[in-house]
């Protein structure tokens, strides 16, 4: 999957005395050590799918089991759940972070603020082996005796070093080094991405002229930058704990009638410390999504995104308030009421910026000339998901709906909607319609349109239907429900239908997979800016765009990114780095 | 994780004045044309504010282990570790780092390219110096029976000035690149500036050990008892 040919369009040194983009000399500095960012780009998404292909096997392990319980002798309990904790911390942070901010974060920033390259591109090569050595790593869990960890994706201690947990051995141990070396090299990357877009904008690019993806991505790299050291943190003392026989988490615990040697941690503190990061992380991975899906629904409907400021404005304010509020996955562990209060508070509010959002969009739409291509659909497959989860998560943030609903199959189905299902709507729109700008080729209408209707249909039948069993009091990270009085049969078949829905869901992928390499090779030729897009990454001098994007000249900007269907207009967009004059007919 | 919190409210401060320049009340769909004053600057202000941001991680990173450390301190099984003696000397040499580097960053921005050199040199050493002190700290400590098993104190002791060390220790490999390729540069600007850069992380590092510093000594006392009543109320 890792095609980089995208930086193969022609090159010419030639064209560029007075910059000093690094030039490649080989075939190795061209394509696999690039410090091209759209190389880059490519490498970081082509493993994020990587792992999340094995995320998706994963996921269909635990569906075949959920519906035929036992049929399967090799999953037993203790694989069951090293399946949910590997298929759940894959998906959320080395596929889902990996794949937006690592990829399209690399491609999309130094292209659509007008910039050459990232601002340290040699650290930005970095940062990608970084990172895949942060998956091998993990990966290698699963050769390891005892295997991966099954100690759920949140690795609470103590029962995650425990024996009896499963991979408590070494699976931890290679998970929390994972960990530990993935926030390393995002720590590189992201300082990049921040400081490109701080520093290398093009003239007249002021920073309220950004389209909303750049925003997005910007916010939410800020914000993994300053939360993952939460994390960090949290990984540095469980090692601690497990390899040195330090007690930062671990209290004093009586196993098998003997004492262990820890005593004195508390459990509570890792708790605090993971959520600082983790609560944040459902941002990071939203704000980018929501940024894209911002920039899509204005293209592909020609009309300028509606409020543009206040989307900018609630960006920010999601990113602030994100850190006030990590305490509400803890109401259970005993808290001051006055935190509390605080914690419930500040996550009632930033229902507002998201609620804006939400309109915005719809507004967007309104009246506008919706053309229904894959990266529309897309979009609106991300808005009904989305706006189902969000509403199904005003159930779980009521306390007293709460209380009956935790841990149980509605939880999964809610998060799998919000920051499962929709954000990956959001990158497969975003995969078509950036598509003809890596590949200087067209996607398949029809197949792409094929992958949509099953995708979106599949997981919504999926999760739509957990919610029911989720009601039922069908609880989740269960491997096996067993005679359990209150749950009716009907619920044993229902499971039965969920897993062959996710089974067509996860196949209908190499539908998409099997579209991409097609069309890389034999699409139908793309002419420059097929979308009509008003952005600079539209606008470069050849598509793909060369290592330097802008050949002899950089772009000047003289508009926002949103001048779509101006009235008087010669034709119904305005580029970016269109002067006024050139503008009207 | 009151620190913590009010570290992350401190950037947000920080951010908030960076926007407030920024314009961002601008109405970018009626302001069309050629806006002046921002032009791009290629590598001198990144490096700078690339500083800016490492300067932040860093300093959540510490203010989380600080906001445990808070948490934990004083809960009834907390036996204090002893903070070795020799920690005041190496406080001493890790100031004396920092005015060297200081130095070297006035004589490079005042182009003495020689005095900067020696001075880098002077403060790398004391830096080393003071690596090596925390080293010995460290065994003395175990040497005492408060090896990193032996307490959350001692592992606390162990964890802040271990990741302290490790951040100083990037420092040097960094000021070793600086070194390397600003030997005799008595002209260009980029000299001066990496020279101003690595001084601001060496005062960073020092201004958080100090703060460490405090919190091992036991000084905290008052932060920790005003953070214990508010969770505790
Ligand atoms: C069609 C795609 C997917 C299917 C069929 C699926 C299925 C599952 C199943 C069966 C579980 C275990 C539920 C339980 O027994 O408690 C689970 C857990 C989880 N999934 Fe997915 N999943 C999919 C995609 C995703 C995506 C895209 C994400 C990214 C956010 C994700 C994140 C998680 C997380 C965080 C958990 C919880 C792990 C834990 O409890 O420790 N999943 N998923
Ligand atoms: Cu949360």
């Amino acid at each position: 999957m890792v095609d980089v040919r995208a930086g193969a369009g022609g090159f010419h040194p030639e064209d560029f005395e007075e910059e000093e983009v690094p030039h490649p000399r080989s075939w190795w500095t061209k394509y696999v050590f690039s410090q091209d960012a759209k190389v880059v780009a490519l490498q970081y998404a082509g493993t994020a799918v990587f792992v999340g292909l094995i995320a998706l096997v994963l996921s269909w392990l635990m569906r075949l089991q959920l519906a035929f319980p036992g049929a399967f002798a090799f999953i037993d309990a203790d694989h069951y759940y090293q399946f949910i904790t590997m298929h759940g911390m894959m998906m959320v942070v080395y596929v889902l972070t990996a794949i937006f901010l690592g990829g399209f974060g690399n491609y999309l920033i130094p292209l659509m603020i007008g910039a050459r390259d990232m601002a340290f591109p040699f650290i930005n090569m970095l940062s990608y082996w970084t990172y895949l050595l942060a998956v091998l790593v993990l990966l290698s869990g699963f050769f390891l005796p005892g295997g991966p960890t099954g100690a759920g994706w949140t690795l609470y201690p103590p029962q995650a070093l425990l024996a009896g947990t499963p991979g408590s051995s070494y699976g931890i141990v290679v998970m929390f080094v994972s960990l530990v070396i993935f926030i390393a090299g995002f720590t590189m990357g992201g300082l990049n991405y921040v400081v490109t877009v701080l520093q290398l904008r093009a003239p007249g690019m002021t920073m309220m002229r950004l389209p909303m993806t750049v925003w997005g991505i910007f916010i939410a790299t800020i914000m993994a930058l300053l939360a993952f050291p939460g994390l960090l943190v949290a990984s540095l003392m469980m090692l601690c704990d497990r390899l040195l026989g330090a007690s930062f988490f671990m209290p004093a615990i009586v196993q098998d009638g003997a004492p262990l040697a820890n005593a004195g941690g508390s459990p509570i503190l890792y708790q605090h410390l993971f959520w600082f990061f983790g609560h944040p992380e459902v941002y990071i991975v939203a704000l980018p999504a929501f940024g894209i899906v911002a920039d899509l629904l204005s293209t592909h409907a020609r009309k300028n995104l509606f409020g543009y400021r206040l989307m900018v404005w609630a960006t920010i304010a999601i990113g602030v308030l994100s850190f006030m509020v990590w305490g509400h996955h803890m109401f259970i562990s005993g808290m001051n009421p006055i935190f509390g209060f605080f914690f419930a508070t500040s996550t009632l509010l930033i229902a507002i910026p998201t609620a804006i959002k939400v309109y915005n969009w719809i507004f967007t739409l309104w009246r506008g000339d919706i053309r229904l291509n894959p990266p529309m659909l897309y979009s609106l497959g991300f808005i009904v998901t989305f706006v189902v989860g969000g509403l199904t998560g005003l159930f779980l943030g009521n306390v007293v709906v709460d209380v009956p609903l935790n841990s149980t199959l509605f939880v999964v189905a809610h998060f799998h909607m919000v920051m499962g299902v929709a954000p990956i709507l959001v990158i497969f729109g975003a995969i078509s319609h950036w598509f003809p700008l890596m590949s200087g080729r067209m996607l398949h209408d029809g197949l792409a349109k094929l992958h949509f209707w099953i995708t979106f249909l599949g997981t919504y039948f999926i999760f739509f239907t957990m919610h029911y069993l989720g009601v039922l009091g069908v609880p989740r990270r269960y491997y096996d429900l067993g005679q359990t009085a209150f749950i009716p049969p009907s619920v044993a078949a229902l499971n039965i239908a969920i897993t062959v829905a996710a089974l067509i869901v996860g196949a209908a992928q190499f539908v998409l997979i099997y579209n991409f390499i097609r069309s890389w090779r034999h699409g139908e030729a793309a002419k420059p800016n097929p979308w009509g897009a008003t952005t600079l990454e539209w606008q470069t001098p050849e598509m793909p765009p060369p290592h330097d994007n802008w050949g002899k000249q950089a772009p000047t900007v003289y508009r926002w990114a949103y001048d779509y269907s101006v009235p008087g207009a010669d034709r119904d967009f305005i580029p970016q780095n269109q002067p006024e004059q050139g503008a009207r007919a | 994780m009151i620190l913590a919190v009010a570290f992350v409210w401190l950037l947000a401060l920080g951010a908030a004045i960076f926007l407030a320049r920024q314009d961002i009340a601008a109405k970018p769909w009626l302001e069309r044309g050629e806006i002046g004053g921002y032009s791009p600057d290629r590598r001198e202000p990144a490096a700078r504010t690339g500083l800016i941001f490492v300067l932040a991680i860093v300093g959540v990173l510490f203010a989380l282990i600080a906001s445990a450390f808070v948490m934990r301190a004083g809960d009834a099984d907390w036996v204090a570790a002893p903070a070795p003696r020799l920690l005041w000397f190496n406080t001493g040499l890790l100031f004396a780092a920092s005015f060297l580097l200081e130095g070297a960053a006035r004589a490079s921005a005042g182009v003495d390219a020689r005095r900067a050199d020696a001075l880098l040199l002077a403060g790398a050493l004391a830096s080393g110096a003071f690596l090596i002190g925390q080293i010995v700290a460290w065994r003395e400590l175990a040497g005492e029976g408060f090896g990193l098993g032996s307490g959350v104190a001692a592992a606390f002791f162990y964890l802040m000035t271990g990741l302290h060390g490790a951040h100083l220790l990037g420092g040097l490999v960094a000021l070793a690149i600086t070194f390397a390729r600003t030997r005799g540069d008595v002209v260009s600007r980029s000299a001066a500036l990496r020279f101003k850069l690595c001084a601001a992380y060496w005062h960073f590092l020092l201004l958080v050990w100090l703060l460490l510093f405090a919190l091992l000594q036991g000084w905290g006392g008052g932060l920790v008892a005003l953070c214990r009543t508010l969770i505790r109320a």
